[in-house]
């Protein structure tokens, strides 16, 4: 069974009963390096495991943007 | 190669010169190494010495760029008191093997140094601006 979502703008089907942290780790994504969005709500890293995905979520994820001069 | 149109060039060394001391960052939407907008993008940090941008500014610029058919090409940021070169922060915040590094310095404000890198595991490799 498969649940259909919306990944960052596209539709995607995933197994039935994944979690977020899941469905990163099954696209190679270190979940400490990315923010996530669902259903338009940020979601904390601490749900990332316990959340699971159900029939029409849309999530989003973007990676970190940062850095800096450090030159001090 | 990343290009740039004179005017966009203008508007990010124009937000790093105002954002200064403090580091300014943004992203740059576009196709094909061509940029057709720029985001000016609030510092979480406000830091003179790093930057981090705002994650709900981040998603709701995604948004936007995806919605309007072109492609995150890249990410600038400035360097208040460093060249243009990719620190060893910036290097290891670099998730987007892609996108253009745009660095800026403000070493010399009356002359700002702008580079552009591609950064790929760890890799920096320098490409040129064209500026049409």
């Amino acid at each position: 069974m498969s649940v259909n979502i919306i990944i960052n703008g596209k539709k995607e089907n995933v197994e039935e009963g994944m979690s977020v942290l899941a469905l990163l780790s099954s696209r190679s994504i270190r979940p400490e390096v990315v923010t996530v969005e669902l259903n338009e709500e940020i979601l904390g890293k601490p749900k990332y495991n316990e959340t699971i995905l159900k029939e029409r979520d849309k999530i989003e994820f973007v990676y970190y943007m940062g850095g800096g001069g450090y030159a001090f | 190669m990343l290009t740039l149109k004179r005017y966009d060039r203008d508007k990010i060394i124009k937000h790093c010169v105002k954002e200064f001391p403090n580091e300014a960052c943004g992203i740059l939407a576009g196709r094909n190494g061509k940029v057709e907008k720029v985001y000016e993008m609030t510092n979480a940090d406000k830091s003179a010495a790093t930057f981090f941008m705002d994650a709900k500014e981040q998603f709701k610029v995604a948004k936007e760029i995806r919605n309007s058919g072109l492609e995150m090409a890249g990410i600038y940021h400035s360097h208040a008191a460093s060249g243009a070169y990719p620190s060893s922060h910036d290097v290891e915040m670099a998730f987007y093997p892609e996108a253009s590094y745009v660095i800026i310095s403000l070493i010399d404000k009356n002359k700002p140094d702008i580079k552009s890198f591609k950064i790929n595991e760890g890799r920096i490799t320098e490409e040129e601006i064209k500026v049409v």
